[in-house]
C-alpha cells in the first residue's frame, strides 16, 4: 500500500518535471482579443465585473470569435492592475476592459503607455483633476477636467435617464399619490443623478405626485453599506403613505427594497437587475433602474471591430430592467406611456436631470455631455477681455493645463483680476485643453 | 533501553531532524498539488497543462521572473514576522495589522518630510519599522503585564488598524489624496521611492536586497545572539527560562517589537518599492497568508525564504495559468491551504510515508502557549 503511494507521488512529480520544459502552447489567430481586467473582486459578483464579462461574451458571438479569443483576469492586489493589463497585451490581447471607477488612473496610465490597444473603463469617467487656488478660497478646490485619450473609452452612464423612466413608472403605479426613494449619499453624483430623475419622471406622468427623498448622511464608505438605514427610512415613509419605494444605494438600498417588500408595497432596484441579485424581493421588485454594462460593453467591442471607436466618455445605455413577476400585473397604457417617453428621452425631447436645482444641479453637469456648463465664449467674454483680447488665449492654447492652471491662478490673484468660480476655471481649462 | 542506542539516536534525530522537517514541507507540496491536480482533472481541466501555466506564469520570461520575486518578498518579512513570534512562543496573528501600519507610516515618512533622496527612503523604512514594532509591542506588553492572549489581542489590533486606515482614506480623512474620488492617500516624493533594478511594471526594487538582509539578520539574531537564545528559550519552555533567570516578560515584548517591525518593514518596502502610496486593497491578506508560509518553513528564516517563494511563485503563475489554460485561479487557493493542512498537521502525512514522529519539544507547537501562564 505505502509502496504504491510513494510510487504514484513519485510519478507524478517526475511528470511535472517532464512538462515543465514542454513545448509553447498552441497560439491562436483571432481577429480582435479582448481581455477583462476584474478590479479587485470576482467575476461572478452579479454586478460590474459579471456584466462587463456578458458584454463580452455577447459582442464575441456577435463577431463570430472563439473561446480561445477572450479571457479575464480577476485582480487580486491594487498594485497588480498595470502587470494585469500588461500581462494581456503581452500575449497579443488588443482590446482591454476594465471594471470600475477603482480602475480609472491605471487604465488612463496604460492607455498612453499603449497607444495600439484600444481600452474600455466601464464607470471611469475620463477627467483629470487639477487643484486650482481661487480667489479668496482658504484651500485649493479640485476641478475635473475632460481629458479624453483617444484609445481609452470610458463607459459612463447617465443615471437620471434610468431614474427618470422608474419615477414615471413609480407615478402611475402610485395609488396614494406619494412615492418614495431611498438613497446612498449625496455626495457620489450618480446618485443624486438617479434621485432627481426620479422625482422629474414621477411628476412629468403624475403633477400631482409627492416625492419624497432621503439621502444617507454619512461618507461613501458607509452610506452604501447601512441596510438598517435604509430599512428603517423606508418605513418611515411608508408611514407616512408613500405606496411605491425606489431604493439606490448598495446594500442601504437593498435594506430600503426588503422593508418595501415586507410591508408589501411595489419596489424598485437600481444599477443591475435586482429580481436577480435580492431574489427575496422577487414578488415585489416592479424593475430596476438600470446601467446596461453589458451591452455597453458589447457596443463598444462591437465599435473596435468595425473601426468606429471614439475615445473619451461613451454614454451607456441607461434604462429599466424587465417587469419580471409584474408583467401582468402592469396596465398596458401604464407601459405604453413608458416606451413612449423612452422614446422623447431618446429624441432629446425631454430634459431629465434638472441643471437648475438648488442643491443638486451641479451632479447634472457630466464632462461629454456638455450639458448645463457655461459657455465657454460667454465666460470669456464676461471675465477676460476685461483686461486683454481673445487673440492672447489663442496663441497660448497650447501651453497645456499646468500652465493655464498657473497663469488663472496669476490671475485671479491680482487686484481686480477675474473672480471665477469653481465652473468658470472648468470651462475655460477644458475649453483650452482640446 | 541502553545508554549507547539513546546517543546514537540522539544525534540521529539531531542530524535527521533538518531533513526530515524538510521533507516534510516538501511532502505537503507535492501530495497538495497532487490533490490539485486531481481537482483539476475532476473539473474538467488537464492538470499537467493547469502547472505548465502557473510556471510560465512564473518564470516565463523576465517580466514574470520579476514579478515573482517582487511577489515574494513580502511574504518573506511577514513569515519572518511570524516565525519570530513563533521562536518565542508567540503566536502573532497581528503581522496583518503591523503590516499595514508600517505602511502608512512609512507612507507619511515618505510625503510630509523632506529629505535627500536615499536618505529619506532609509527614514521612511525606518518609520515603518518603527511604526510596525509599536503597533506589536502592545499585545506584547498587554501579554506579558497582563497575560491577555496575544492570539485574541492581535486580532483586536488588526481590526483598530484596518479601521483607523480605512477611514483616514475616506472622503475627507487626513491622509486622503486632495480632490481624488478614489479612497487613495496622498503620494511619497521621489527622494521616498525605492530606487529599481529594472524598469518594469512591477519594478524591482531594492527592497528584494533588503529583504535578504533580513533573512541573515534574523538567523544571526535567533542563533547568535543571546536575545536570540533567550527567545528561544521563552518559547520552548517560559517556566523554565524564568527559572533560568531569564526575563520572561521583558523577552515576550521584544519578540513582539522585532516580529512588528519586520512586519511594518515589508508593508513599507510595499509602498515604496511598489505603488508609491497607499490604497484600499493594496496588500490585503498578506499578514494572514504568511502564517501558513512561516509554517511551511518550519519557522527557519531560510525555510521562510523557501515558503515564501512559493508562495510568490503560485500568486504570480495563477494569473497565466487561468489565462492560458482556464484553469480557475481558485485552485491555487486551495492548494495553499492543502499545504497549510499538511504543514500544520504532520500526523495525517506521517502515516502515509512511515515518517518517524518529530522529536517532542523539538517540535515548536503553535498551541504551546494556549492556557500557559506565559
Amino acid at each position: 500500500m505505502n509502496r504504491v503511494h510513494r510510487l504514484f507521488a513519485c510519478t507524478l512529480l517526475l511528470a511535472l518535471v517532464l512538462t515543465l520544459g514542454g513545448p509553447a502552447l498552441a497560439q491562436d489567430e483571432c481577429t480582435v482579443k479582448i481581455g477583462l481586467v476584474t478590479d479587485v473582486g470576482r467575476l461572478n459578483d452579479q454586478s460590474f465585473n459579471e456584466s462587463a464579462w456578458k458584454g463580452i461574451q455577447a459582442a464575441a458571438e456577435q463577431l463570430g470569435l472563439g473561446e480561445e479569443c477572450y479571457n479575464y483576469i480577476e485582480t487580486q492586489d491594487t498594485a497588480d492592475y498595470i502587470p494585469n493589463i500588461e500581462l494581456f497585451i503581452d500575449e497579443g490581447y488588443n482590446v482591454i476592459i476594465t471594471s470600475g471607477y477603482l480602475m480609472t488612473s491605471a487604465t488612463r496610465e496604460a492607455g498612453l503607455l499603449y497607444p495600439d490597444v484600444y481600452f474600455i473603463g466601464t464607470d471611469q469617467d475620463q477627467t483629470t483633476t487639477v487643484m486650482v487656488q481661487l480667489a479668496g478660497a482658504a484651500e485649493e478646490t479640485a476641478v475635473f477636467v475632460y481629458d479624453p485619450i483617444p484609445n481609452v473609452a470610458g463607459l459612463v452612464f447617465d443615471e437620471s435617464v434610468a431614474g427618470f423612466l422608474a419615477g414615471a413608472l413609480a407615478g402611475q403605479m402610485t395609488e396614494s399619490n406619494v412615492i418614495a426613494g431611498v438613497y446612498g449619499t449625496d455626495i457620489v453624483p450618480p446618485v443624486p443623478r438617479f434621485g432627481m430623475g426620479y422625482e422629474q419622471g414621477a411628476k412629468y406622468v403624475n403633477p400631482d405626485v409627492e416625492v419624497k427623498a432621503a439621502y444617507h448622511p454619512g461618507t461613501p464608505d458607509v452610506a452604501f453599506v447601512d441596510a438598517q438605514w435604509g430599512s428603517e427610512t423606508a418605513q418611515t415613509m411608508l408611514n407616512e403613505g408613500a405606496d411605491v419605494i425606489f431604493a439606490a444605494g448598495g446594500t442601504t438600498g437593498n435594506g430600503g427594497l426588503i422593508a418595501g417588500c415586507t410591508a408589501g408595497y411595489p419596489v424598485i432596484g437600481v444599477d443591475f437587475d435586482q429580481y436577480y441579485t435580492v431574489t427575496e424581493v422577487q414578488s415585489c421588485i416592479i424593475t430596476s433602474a438600470t446601467k446596461d454594462l453589458v451591452n455597453g460593453v458589447r457596443d463598444l467591442i462591437l465599435a473596435v471591430a468595425d473601426d468606429t471607436f471614439v475615445g473619451g466618455n461613451v454614454f451607456g445605455p441607461a434604462g429599466l430592467a424587465p417587469f419580471h413577476d409584474w408583467e401582468e400585473k402592469i396596465p398596458d397604457e401604464v407601459k405604453a406611456k413608458v416606451e413612449e417617453i423612452k422614446g422623447m428621452i431618446a429624441a432629446g425631447e425631454i430634459e431629465t436631470c434638472p441643471v437648475d436645482d438648488e442643491k443638486y444641479g451641479a451632479a447634472c453637469i457630466m464632462s461629454g455631455l456638455g450639458r448645463g456648463l457655461p459657455d465657454a465664449a460667454m465666460v470669456m467674454s464676461d471675465y477676460c477681455s476685461a483686461c486683454h483680447d481673445a487673440e492672447r488665449i489663442e496663441t497660448n492654447v497650447a501651453q497645456g493645463l499646468d500652465w493655464w492652471t498657473t497663469t488663472l491662478e496669476t490671475m485671479m490673484s491680482q487686484d481686480g483680476g477675474p473672480e471665477l468660480t469653481a465652473d468658470d476655471v472648468k470651462v475655460i481649462l477644458q475649453y483650452v485643453h482640446q | 533501553m541502553t545508554t549507547e542506542t539513546d546517543a546514537s539516536r540522539g544525534a540521529e534525530s539531531k542530524l535527521g531532524l533538518f531533513s526530515r522537517r524538510v521533507f516534510i514541507s516538501i511532502l505537503s507540496i507535492v501530495l497538495s498539488l497532487v490533490i490539485g491536480g486531481a481537482i483539476i482533472a475532476l473539473s474538467g481541466g488537464d492538470p499537467i497543462d493547469g502547472y505548465l501555466g502557473l510556471w510560465r506564469g512564473a518564470f516565463g520570461k523576465e517580466k514574470a521572473v520579476v514579478e515573482t520575486i517582487v511577489k515574494t518578498t513580502p511574504f518573506i518579512f511577514a513569515g519572518l514576522a511570524v516565525a519570530v513570534g513563533f521562536r518565542g512562543g508567540l503566536f502573532n496573528i497581528g503581522v496583518e495589522g503591523q503590516l499595514f501600519v508600517g505602511s502608512i507610516c512609512a507612507l507619511i515618512a515618505g510625503y510630509a518630510v523632506e529629505l535627500p533622496p536615499g536618505i529619506h527612503a532609509a527614514f521612511a523604512l525606518l518609520m515603518g519599522a518603527l511604526g510596525g514594532a509599536v503597533w506589536a509591542a502592545i499585545p506584547g506588553y498587554l501579554k506579558a503585564r497582563t497575560g491577555a492572549h496575544e492570539v485574541i489581542t492581535t486580532i483586536m489590533t488588526n481590526y483598530i488598524a484596518l479601521r483607523v486606515i480605512n477611514w483616514s482614506i475616506s472622503q475627507n480623512g487626513p491622509l486622503r489624496l486632495p480632490g481624488s474620488a478614489l479612497p487613495e492617500t496622498r503620494r511619497v516624493l521621489d527622494s521616498a521611492r525605492l530606487p529599481s533594478l529594472t524598469d518594469t511594471t512591477p519594478p524591482l526594487h531594492i527592497g528584494v536586497v533588503i529583504v535578504i538582509v533580513a533573512v541573515f539578520f534574523v538567523y544571526w539574531l535567533l542563533w547568535r545572539t543571546p536575545l536570540g537564545f533567550e527567545i528561544r528559550t521563552v518559547g520552548l519552555n517560559p517556566s523554565a527560562a524564568r527559572y533560568a533567570g531569564i526575563k520572561v516578560e521583558r523577552t515576550i515584548v521584544l519578540t513582539m517589537v522585532i516580529s512588528g517591525a519586520l512586519a511594518g518593514l515589508g508593508g513599507a518596502v510595499q509602498v515604496l518599492g511598489l505603488l508609491g502610496y497607499f490604497t484600499t486593497g493594496f496588500n490585503v491578506g498578506l499578514g494572514f497568508d504568511s502564517i501558513a508560509v512561516a509554517m511551511l518553513g518550519s519557522n527557519h528564516p531560510f525555510g521562510v525564504a523557501a515558503g515564501a517563494l512559493l508562495f510568490g511563485v503560485m500568486d504570480a503563475g495563477m494569473k497565466t495559468m487561468q489565462l492560458r489554460t482556464q484553469v480557475p485561479r481558485d485552485i491555487v487557493v486551495i492548494i495553499q491551504g492543502l499545504i497549510l493542512l499538511f504543514v500544520a498537521a504532520p500526523l495525517l502525512i506521517q502515516p502515509l510515508f512511515r515518517l518517524r514522529q518529530v522529536g517532542e519539544g523539538e517540535q515548536v507547537s503553535i498551541s504551546a502557549t494556549w492556557g500557559g501562564e506565559g
